[in-house]
């Protein structure tokens, strides 16, 4: 199934700065040498050590002098805007500022890269553009202690070739000519900063790929690629795709090992189930059911029967990840076939605080 | 005279002190075991050709120790493992094959400090810390937070708590407002707020975490919902009246990211929830200090020994009540697997090592923390 996944990846994101690889467990160097974005394809037990792997890739080869660099530029932007701010309401109070501000741009770092300070959520600096007669207007806005102000413009025609990043950005008063060099000098640096991406995905299924409905595979990949992967530096997903009804005979894994049933200790609730009722349901055979598809395959009883008891004999019935199911049926019947199955997508914690207050989790209180 | 020779500052003084060490203790080198010829005896003020007897000890006193190979001199840097239980210390070479070993670009295995990313002094000589999961469970418990702690950045351990990001912030601005939030509590007067003026959307948030949390049970009484309603209203009025916690109230919260809850209320009552929880000397000084008419003080009163966090005395004593959640592995045998539980209120495992024998222990690593003086 693993290399069925790959495969099906490769294809949907093309060969340009992507990686679509199957390491081995504990080979975290050759992660951590990869650039650009990479989805790394896992059997579901290699999940225990997700943390581990993640600070690996994240320390192994930390790049010290771009980081150094950033670290200082990032400084000099707090810094020439706390001396603007220190002027309204005292040292002090912009200290607490800088330091407040610091923190915000650490776990901006963390979680979207440098690029993240300059554009989006929470970020330091936004530029806003309005149209006018034969221009465009765009605004330069720094987050200072009461909100953002507009601190540079520049104009350009639709006939010019528009100014690259943040050139020939006017300051608005000289006070914020010296903020807006570094502003800008931190703009020049984050795009020469690479930033690399890390989808990984944790897999199991009780049957080999061709078991399995193919455009319901493909279904599943194509959301996790272009839907579902998120936009943090690193993601972590859990897929477990099953039959619904377990046929030992046809080579049907019958459940989750211990190391695998403990993997699943890493997702979280809220995930996606797809459903994929095969051609001897009665969605299909019964004309009622027919008639209403694809809302009959909530409705279906011995389909939804089949599947609990599914859930229960994986073992997954008391699993987070099988909390806030969002049901998804997947509706082809061009390949159908006759083995009913059913997915899980779910989210993993990657440890790397992207969406938190904190920046690098237990280290903050040491 | 060792203590002499390390204290010497001046090259030739230390060079001098320790040939006088290496010839005081050569004469005690008995035997041949553990000592060896000096390939620098020009170092020990001896002739090339005169065979020296040395030892790893002279050795760490030589200034060719870390370029010769017959010094023996180890100069890596190590980690030492600590018991904090009787519990048996695993195989050397289970360590260092699965725990301490992954591999390189070429598929070759070399040693690594799985704590790397995880603590500052990754790869840096220190104590971890070996200790079973039921001794740590016992000491790190949780009393309060009955969820996921995937989140969460600290551990009280005075309250036997987990600590996450918003009661982090919350904890660094109470401590530079303490004395202002405890007048203001002081200063309350019942007539001022004689009922709950929570927000719609605040009631309902803070109706799911009392039933949640046992403040509430189906069975009681209305008065006590609003008498929770009213003490909540007032802690968040008082919060409301500093900036800086409005201020921090401000900031989006995630559920379960920033703050224990699964629910979404304003960042105010939240904060007022965890104040309560975090500080519940300030809870007992509301009630003491209340004053109000016989019903609503019992009330009050009732609803507070609900809300209050029960603190342990017998740790109170400690310098640090704030930790930091440890990174820790879990070795562990197949059989157990199912004990293994991911994210403890005081720690991560952030991997598991299958041990042949039957144990489940946790090698911890006390990001600079001392867990042998006193802790255990």
């Amino acid at each position: 199934m693993i290399d069925h996944i790959v495969s099906l990846i490769q294809d949907l994101i093309g060969p340009d700065d992507n990686n679509v690889v199957s390491p081995a467990p504990r080979h975290f160097s050759e992660l951590a040498e990869l650039s650009g974005i990479t989805f790394v394809i896992s059997k579901l037990s290699d999940a225990v050590s997700l943390p581990l792997r993640v600070r690996r890739i994240q320390y192994e080869f930390s790049e010290e002098d771009t980081k150094i660099g950033l670290d200082f530029l990032i400084e000099s932007v707090i810094d020439k805007a706390s001396q603007i701010i220190a002027l309204q309401i005292g040292e002090q109070d912009a200290e607490k500022w800088a330091r407040d501000t610091n923190l915000l741009a650490n776990r901006i770092l963390a979680g979207r890269g440098p690029l993240g300070l300059l554009s989006g959520r929470g970020a330091l600096v936004v530029e806003e553009s309005k149209e006018e007669a034969h221009e465009v207007i765009q605004t330069l806005r720094f987050r200072f202690h009461d909100g953002r102000k507009p601190i540079a413009t520049r104009t350009h025609r639709y006939t010019d070739v528009p100014p690259l990043r943040f050139d020939d950005y006017e300051p608005k008063v000289p006070e914020y000519a010296e903020l807006l060099a570094s502003i800008q000098s931190l703009r020049d640096k984050s795009e020469a900063t690479e930033v690399h991406k890390f989808h990984h995905l944790y897999l199991w299924s009780d049957l080999p790929a061709s078991s399995f409905q193919p455009s319901f595979v493909e279904r599943i990949v194509t959301d996790y690629v272009r839907r579902y992967r998120g936009h943090h530096i690193h993601t972590a997903k859990i897929l477990i795709i099953a039959s619904s009804s377990c046929n030992e005979k046809a080579g049907t894994k019958i459940t989750l090992d211990s190391s695998e049933r403990l993997a699943l200790q890493r997702g979280f609730e809220d995930g996606i189930l797809y459903l994929a009722p095969g051609r001897k349901e009665d969605i299909f055979t019964g004309p009622d059911l027919e008639l209403n598809r694809p809302h009959s395959v909530l409705d279906s009883r011995g389909y939804s029967q089949d599947i609990g008891a599914r859930f229960k004999q994986l073992g997954l019935e008391n699993q987070r990840i099988t909390r806030g199911l969002r049901p998804v049926v997947h509706e082809s019947t061009v390949d159908l076939i006759d083995t009913s199955a059913f997915a899980i997508l779910s989210d993993c914690w990657t440890g790397t605080w992207a969406e938190s207050k904190e920046v690098d989790g237990e280290q903050v209180m040491s | 005279m060792l203590l002499t020779n390390l204290l010497e500052s001046d090259e030739t003084e230390y060079r001098f002190a320790a040939s006088a060490f290496q010839r005081l203790i050569s004469s005690s080198i008995e035997d041949n075991s553990g000592s060896y010829q000096c390939i620098n005896p020009h170092w020990f003020d001896s002739e090339l050709s005169t065979p020296r007897e040395v030892d790893s000890t002279t050795c760490m006193l030589c200034g060719y120790r870390k370029y010769c190979s017959l010094g023996r001199f180890d100069d890596r840097e190590y980690v030492e493992i600590v018991r904090l239980d009787s519990s048996r210390m695993p195989s050397k070479k289970l360590l260092q094959q699965r725990c301490f070993c992954a591999f390189d670009s070429n598929g070759n295995p070399k040693v690594i400090d799985p704590f790397l990313g995880f603590t500052r002094n990754a790869y840096q000589t220190r104590k971890l810390y070996l200790i079973s999961q039921d001794e740590f469970s016992r000491r790190f418990p949780d009393h309060l937070n009955h969820c996921q702690f995937d989140a969460a950045v600290g551990y009280d351990s005075q309250l036997q708590q987990a600590i996450w990001p918003i009661d982090h912030l919350f904890l660094e601005k109470y401590e530079r407002k303490r004395v202002a939030l405890q007048w203001e509590l002081d200063c309350i007067e019942p007539n001022a707020l004689s009922s709950g003026n929570l927000q719609q959307l605040d009631q309902i948030c803070l109706g799911k975490i009392a039933f949640e949390r046992g403040w509430l049970t189906p069975t009681d009484p209305r008065d006590y919902h609003d008498a929770l309603h009213l003490l909540m209203s007032r802690f968040v009025g008082v919060l409301k009246q500093q900036r800086i916690f409005s201020d921090l109230a401000a900031i989006p919260m995630v559920p379960k990211i920033d703050h224990p809850f699964n629910y979404s209320g304003s960042g105010l009552l939240h904060l007022a929830i965890r104040w309560i929880e975090l500080i519940p000397t300030d809870l007992d000084r509301y009630i003491k200090e209340l004053g109000a008419p016989d019903l609503e003080q019992e009330n009050q009163e009732h609803l507070a020994q609900r809300l209050r966090v029960t603190s342990h005395p017998e740790i109170t004593q400690r310098d640090t009540r704030y930790l930091p959640r440890f990174p820790m592995i879990s070795i562990i045998s197949e059989a157990r697997l199912s004990e293994v539980q991911f994210e403890q209120a005081a720690g991560r495992i952030i991997d598991v090592i299958l041990a042949e024998d039957d144990s489940n222990l946790l090698l911890i690593d006390s990001l600079g923390i001392d867990l042998s003086d006193g802790w255990m």
